[in-house]
């Protein structure tokens, strides 16, 4: 013990050596990088695409890493400096990053990202709203009992938990939401919304169908609690999206094979991760409508 | 120009000029006391503190449980994530040591003077986005973001610690030796011991602040840390939040006076420079993402009938009204009211938190229930303070105003603590409430004024990055400019945040160094 006490100083050095060996092991010379929008149970995203990236790697014959960000924002940015070469982006981030590295395209997008929608959902116990049958039906009516409640978005940045959420919103009260609710929060995802709005602190919120799905579906939201109140009508949302210098620096064709592997995509396990049914083909111009939206409410210049 | 100013506004307004406070009867510190009191009150007409929450006993016993149960599923991230934690540390407070000095040296050349504070006014955390937004997530983002304003903090610091040294020394040498020696042995030798003091002290805060930047997606102890407490893994959040305390709590014995040059070379051997940075858009990034968007793009020469300006200014004003209106002023207001709500709550929690550590007051086992309690508060960072604290009682101002006054509290009156056990009593003091209120507050008032002025503009700082719990602060702006991809915004805004604290401070000084000519 005295040993120890004498030379204390010198074993941190030594575990600091240790330590500082950890980082370095992982580092590759040139591979692909992939990143994805944090949009729900951000601690379980390494693990999610982890297999994702394995599965491409294979595929590809090069090698995939993952990039996990910690926001919208930063999937962007991290496109945009070519930090990752491909993205799994939100309707909106992909057409920021998009527009922001010319020749990129969108490559494909999740069968039910064809026709996505959002959720309006509401506490029970505090907000009181009429049953009627027609509350799901795409009637604007249905968002006539939000006014004054507190509400809360997804991220910032999220095309199914703020664009069009708040885009329906400006259309049919024509009002800025700060003007509709009492009180507007961003909750950072959708898993988020979800929890504030069942535990109260929120009174309503917009959420991604496919979260609320889910979260239904392992019982993670008591549906006595929190009910959905309106959906919004269709649009595009997530796509796979890749720069376009990949082919000068993976060979040609690469955008191509990328494709290819990712349309092929059938393992249960792996489309569990995103989650959706298979991938479709997807174009820069099926997202015009996103653009349009967009520019309507001010999120792009 | 700040005092011209404040004359003016002095001559003007009749009632609060300076011989009518002067009038007063009460002591200085009590006036501006009250004067802060005053001022937080007519704040609270505009403060949001609302508690949202219906029912928070559920989610308290869950977070309860977590700090008796922490674990953490993987050894190894955890690991590398402590790894990181102290490298950006350790590498940013040395480099910003060797920076800080340097502009020590030459600190009377009053352009150094504004460029050090005005790299030290903006928070690490915009540093981070900032730096982010340019050279992508990288570690040399991370460890940029606390060298830059920890150079501005140490550059002022050690001029003002090298003002303090005794000149006779340097009268001795004046005539046997050159520049260099009489600076190094007239009076850096004097100074050495309490710069190094000072840099031990820094890299504590070093250590909070490279555990907040995983708040933004650098993988430190607070990146993990985030997304627990988002999700409510409590169990998680709290091993986490052990790590730090022990990490902070164990400094003096991983970092002292054998062990900081090994470290500090180990450090930065091993320091992770290569790993993506991406240099390409850094062009890019100054000649288009900063410039206002509706200048983008504009030749400004091409319209000869309009000069330069002209054409520039009749662009750039709907912006920046647009962005007044919206963005810059409720930020600005919503900024200065918790910020004084804030600051008058630490001086409560001061109060609240001094008596049960000093030996004057509390027993063995109190001390150790209140010092253990004092090193808690100020050992975890605010952000996650207010994040646990919106956890119960919902989405508004009072989190953060409950965040900051228990924080900074802590902070004060740790350093209280040490003073007042030092004073020396008659036999026949006075116990109890009797002596706290009139004997060793009037004692050491003068000091607390000192150290509560000091927070203010800490204080201020950090406000301004509760912004990203949806606050709407000056931080929630930008926040959202980054968010939005938005860098001429975000430029705007933390020049704005970075102004408003110059201000501040410039604003704190004078309170403070006329308590200081008055007590003399």
């Amino acid at each position: 013990m005295k040993l120890i006490g004498k030379y204390r100083s010198y074993l941190f050095v030594v575990l600091a050596v240790i330590g500082c060996c950890f980082p370095i092991a992982s580092q590759a010379a040139k591979a692909l990088v992939f990143t994805a929008i944090p949009d729900q149970d951000e601690s379980q995203l390494r693990a999610r695409f982890s297999t994702v990236a394995s599965y491409l790697q294979r595929q590809l014959g090069v090698d995939v890493r993952y990039l996990p960000v910690k926001s919208y924002g930063a999937a962007v940015t991290a496109f945009k400096n070519d930090q990752v070469q491909l993205a799994w982006f939100g309707g909106l981030s992909g057409v920021r990053a998009r527009s922001r590295v010319p020749g990129s395209s969108a490559i494909a997008q999740g069968f039910e990202d064809q026709f996505f929608t959002s959720y309006f959902i509401v506490n029970r116990q505090q907000v009181s709203f009429a049953t009627s049958s027609d509350m799901l039906s795409t009637s604007m009516s249905g968002l006539d009992g939000l006014k004054g409640l507190t509400f809360s978005f997804g991220s910032k940045g999220s095309t199914s938990g703020r664009l069009m959420p708040e885009f329906y919103i400006r259309k049919h009260f024509t009002l800025a939401p700060q003007d509709v609710f009492r009180r507007v929060g961003f909750s950072g995802d959708h898993s988020r919304t979800i929890a504030l709005v069942e535990s109260g602190a929120f009174q309503a919120g917009a959420v991604n169908y496919k979260v609320w799905e889910k979260a239904v579906m392992q019982g993670l939201v008591d549906t006595e609690k929190v009910a959905v109140v309106w959906k919004t009508p269709s649009y595009p949302d997530y796509q796979w999206t890749i720069r376009g210098d990949v082919d000068q620096k993976f060979g040609k064709g690469f955008t191509t094979k990328v494709t290819n592997v990712l349309l092929e995509m059938s393992d249960p396990a792996l489309l569990k991760v995103f989650p959706r049914k298979s991938f479709v083909p997807a174009h820069n111009k099926d997202y015009e409508s996103i653009v349009n939206v967009a520019k309507s409410i001010g999120l792009i210049d | 120009m700040m005092p011209g100013l404040q004359k003016q506004g002095a001559k003007k307004a009749g009632f609060f000029s300076r011989n009518f406070t002067r009038k007063i009867p009460l002591s200085l510190p009590t006036k501006s006391t009250l004067m802060l009191i005053a001022v937080s009150i007519a704040c609270l007409f505009y403060a949001d503190v609302e508690v949202a929450m219906t029912s928070p006993w559920a989610e308290l016993q869950r977070l309860m449980l977590g700090a008796l149960t922490p674990s953490y599923p993987s050894m190894s991230e955890l690991f590398q994530a402590v790894v990181l934690t102290v490298q950006f540390a350790v590498v940013g407070v040395m480099v910003g040591v060797l920076f800080g000095f340097g502009f020590a040296c030459i600190y009377q050349w009053a352009p150094i003077r504004w460029f050090c504070a005005l790299i030290r006014a903006i928070h690490e955390l915009f540093w981070a986005l900032l730096l982010i937004a340019v050279i992508g997530v990288s570690p040399l983002a991370g460890l940029l973001a606390i060298a830059i304003p920890y150079s501005g903090i140490f550059a002022k610091v050690f001029y003002e610690m090298l003002l303090q040294a005794n000149p006779a020394p340097d009268f001795v040498l004046k005539e046997k030796a050159g520049v260099i020696s009489r600076f190094v042995y007239g009076r850096l030798a004097q100074m050495a011991p309490r710069m190094a003091r000072y840099i031990r002290y820094r890299l504590e805060c070093a250590l909070r602040s490279s555990a907040v930047l995983g708040f933004v997606g650098l993988p430190t102890l607070g990146y993990h840390l985030e997304s627990a407490v988002k999700e409510g893994h409590y169990s998680e959040a709290w091993l986490l939040m052990y790590v730090l305390l022990a990490l902070i709590g164990s400094k003096k014995w991983w970092f002292n006076r054998r062990t900081w040059l090994g470290l500090t070379v180990l450090a930065c051997a091993f320091f992770p420079f290569s790993e993506s940075v991406s240099l390409q858009n850094l062009g890019q990034f100054f000649t288009e993402e900063l410039v206002p968007s509706p200048l983008r793009g504009v030749d400004l020469g091409s319209d000869p009938s309009q000069s330069m300006f002209s054409l520039s200014t009749s662009l750039l004003l709907p912006w920046f009204q647009m962005l007044w209106v919206n963005e810059v002023l409720p930020g600005v207001i919503n900024t200065l009211v918790l910020t004084m709500l804030a600051l008058v709550a630490t001086g409560v929690c001061v109060l609240v938190l001094l008596p049960p550590q000093s030996i004057w007051f509390a027993g063995k086992n109190l001390r150790f229930v209140g010092q253990g309690g004092a090193l808690i508060v100020r050992s975890l960072p605010e952000i996650v303070l207010a994040f646990i604290v919106m956890l119960l009682v919902g989405p508004s101002m009072l989190p953060a105003i409950i965040a900051l006054a228990v924080h900074n509290g802590g902070v004060i009156s740790h350093l209280l603590q040490h003073q007042i056990d030092e004073l020396r009593l008659r036999e026949d003091h006075p116990r109890g409430l009797l002596l706290f209120c009139y004997e060793i507050m009037p004692r050491i008032s003068t000091q607390f004024m000192s150290f509560w002025l000091y927070r203010w503009e800490v204080i201020m700082r950090e406000t301004a990055i509760l912004g990203l719990l949806g606050i709407p602060t000056l931080g929630f702006y930008i926040d959202s400019a980054f968010e939005d991809i938005r860098y001429d915004r975000a430029l705007l805004l933390i020049l704005t945040a970075a102004a408003l604290n110059l201000f501040i401070e410039a604003l704190s000084g004078r309170l403070q160094k006329k308590l200081y000519n008055k007590h003399r």
